[in-house]
């Protein structure tokens, strides 16, 4: 080996990594933030992830059950509503035609007199 | 997310000895060399989305390390970094029990360089990247770190050439 070699060589020696101070790792991992950083790939997962699935899926059908509820009840009302104005419109011809047949059955009789 | 913890202290214990190792050489200084260290696994942490693989993690750690490392010696004026005061470190500085006595000299003559001839040899002898990688890295022309190599090598040798004989002779 020649001079510059031997001083290569005593340089890897010399600079082999050092031990880090002892708790360095404890020290990192107090100094990390609340909130984990999460891997772009899957922030792009997210609404995939289990949880929202099942959150999204809840709300959706409640919607969906308010909505139907919602229109049930309408048709319910109108219903009830066109039955009510049937009987009061029967129960006006039903009174109507009793006064019809009572005038006639009136003159009827005061004619035969 | 303990899962991302987990993992991410295990990436710490792999590669703390580097990136400390890194700071502290550029440094020459513990303490801050620890707090350079900790930013940098700090800003990997912030940053964990955009490693896309564990070569692309070991550059990353190394790149940001030197740059975090020489802007804390930017500073920090009054730190040893220039060739000038190398006498008065040699007789400021204290030994460190833990270092073999080697690595010992080697860091005194490797603090003793020029902030880019320090950075260039760290990186060609401690992470063994070829000059054109070193030359990738630092985003500097081949020449230059080649010749910043030849420059600190020369320096080396002549301020330390009796202990570096005596290694050298004993092996």
């Amino acid at each position: 080996m020649d001079e510059r070699e031997d001083l290569e060589h005593l340089l890897r020696q010399g600079l082999r990594p050092r031990q880090s101070p002892a708790g360095f790792t404890a020290r990192v991992m107090a100094h990390l933030p609340e909130t984990s950083p999460v891997p772009s790939f899957q922030k792009k997962r997210t609404f995939w992830m289990p949880m929202t699935r099942w959150a999204m899926a809840t709300v959706l059908l409640g919607i969906a059950g308010g909505t139907y509820w919602q229109h049930e009840r309408n048709e319910r009302i109108a219903g009830e509503r066109a039955r009510d104005q049937l009987i009061l419109a029967l129960r006006m011809s039903a009174a109507t035609l009793n006064d019809v047949q009572h005038k006639l059955l009136k003159s009827t009789t005061g004619d035969s007199e | 997310m303990p899962g991302i913890t987990g993992e991410f202290r295990q990436i710490v214990e792999a590669h703390q000895s580097r990136v400390y190792s890194i700071a502290y050489r550029v440094l020459g200084d513990r303490g801050t060399a620890e707090e350079v260290a900790q930013d940098v696994f700090l800003e990997l942490y912030r940053a964990w989305d955009s490693i896309a693989s564990d070569e692309h993690l070991v550059a990353w750690l190394r790149r940001v390390a030197v740059h975090r490392a020489t802007d804390a010696l930017r500073r920090r004026p009054r730190t040893l970094h220039g060739a000038a005061r190398f006498e008065d470190w040699m007789s400021e500085s204290p030994r460190e029990e833990e270092s073999l006595p080697l690595a010992s000299e080697i860091e005194r003559l490797l603090l003793a360089l020029p902030t880019a001839q320090r950075v260039v040899v760290l990186l060609r002898y401690q992470e063994d990247l070829l000059p054109a990688e070193i030359a990738e890295m630092l985003q500097m022309p081949l020449a230059t770190v080649k010749s910043h190599l030849q420059r600190a090598l020369k320096l080396m040798r002549a301020r330390a050439e009796d202990t570096l004989k005596e290694y050298t002779r004993h092996g």
